[in-house]
């Protein structure tokens, strides 16, 4: 909930209108687990300050590979062109709903975690960005205008140096963001002064 | 007869749900442990041998610290958000609503976890560590600030004004 607090965040210092929307019966509910069709909850809704294009910020909705159509996984938090999540009961073989959005409409999104930075945890999230974002994979991400986040992983603890060097070598590697501590030097990551040094999506910064 | 305690943990963890209590506990254990054997066996920890109760009470607070109140404050900054952004004040998390009320109630628990970290002296950055080790470095630089104030302000208070006294 903090994390796709700091997300909203990013999309309204950067220009971006927000609106929590969806509501259900004026509540606005919270989308805890990838179970569930994605209509039956709110998210919230950013609209770009130029050429009012609308996107929707969602938690826990599936999403296409970009290596095979036929498989999904759910970040946490996804930002995907508006209007656009799709449902079929066609992949389960129970006939349950499933919402999910199809890669082209995903614009970029976050996994989160409770945990203590291990080196297991880091080199995942790289197998999830080669699953959603593969182009991220060979650096050849394309710059979105409006900006959009790069692909992030937000860990809630803190890190020691093994795992401040594997942050560094990833993000050496690939347009991501790695950021630790959660708790603490999130706010001072998110604030006015410091969001231009995160990330955009896109190729990672010339060196 | 002495009278039996009841551990810091125990306390602070009374009447909350299993999976987190038994989260809670099992890194106490595990550091507590931990803690212990640096200071039986390192020197630059051996300043702290003396305080080992000071060290249970500073390991189950920063633990508890991590693990409830920032996620509690977390649910209030996130609250504000979607009022503020959405016609509405009521948020449903599963079976459970977080409403105004409810939402103040959870502040006020962060406001007076707050006022009692300030009124024993107690800096908020003890809680930020991921080793240890680190706590226990923090803890005997606290150690030395308080008992070096202390000294000082022997010498330059003879009235002896009653101070409340930190648990070294």
């Amino acid at each position: 909930m903090t994390c796709f607090n700091y997300i909203v965040r990013f999309y309204e210092l950067n220009g971006y209108e927000l609106i929590a929307t969806n509501l259900q019966n004026g509540i606005y509910r919270y989308k805890l687990t990838p179970a569930g069709i994605q209509s039956n909850f709110s998210h919230f809704e950013a609209t770009a300050s130029k050429g009012k294009e609308k996107f929707e910020i969602q938690h826990n909705l599936a999403i296409q590979s970009s290596q095979d159509s036929t498989l999904f996984t759910t970040p946490d938090i996804s930002i995907i062109k508006k209007d656009k999540v799709q449902y079929t009961t066609a992949y389960y073989d129970t006939k349950t709903t499933f919402s999910f959005v199809v890669n082209k409409d995903l614009m970029s999104f976050c996994e989160v975690k409770q945990f203590n930075p291990f080196p297991e945890l880091l080199f995942n999230f790289i197998g999830v960005l080669n699953e959603l974002k593969k182009e991220y994979m060979v650096d050849k991400g394309k710059k979105l205008n409006p900006i959009h986040i790069a692909p992030s992983l937000m860990i809630s603890g803190k890190p020691n140096k093994q795992t401040n060097n594997i942050k560094s070598s990833l993000e050496n590697r690939y347009c991501v963001n790695i950021i630790y501590d959660l708790f603490y030097s999130a706010t001072f990551t998110f604030s006015k002064g410091k969001i231009n040094d995160l990330r955009k999506a896109g190729k990672k910064p010339s060196h | 007869m002495a009278i039996k305690e009841s551990p810091i943990i125990n306390i602070l963890t009374y009447q909350l749900p299993f999976v987190l209590t038994n989260q809670i506990y099992n890194e106490y254990q595990s550091r507590l442990k931990e803690a212990i054997y640096l200071i039986d066996n390192f020197n630059t920890y051996k300043p702290l041998k003396e305080n080992i109760k000071t060290i249970e009470l500073f390991l189950a607070l920063s633990i508890f610290h991590r693990r409830i109140i920032t996620n509690l404050d977390g649910a209030v900054k996130f609250y504000e958000t979607v009022t503020k952004k959405g016609e509405t004040d009521t948020i449903r998390i599963g079976s459970y609503d977080l409403t105004g009320d409810e939402k103040n109630k959870i502040l006020a628990v962060v406001i007076n976890y707050n006022s009692l970290l300030e009124k024993f002296s107690i800096p908020p950055i003890i809680m930020e560590y991921y080793e240890t080790r680190e706590l226990l470095k923090k803890l005997i630089t606290l150690k030395s600030e308080l008992e070096y104030g202390d000294n000082n302000k022997k010498k330059g208070n003879e009235n002896g004004s009653k101070e409340e006294e930190f648990p070294f």
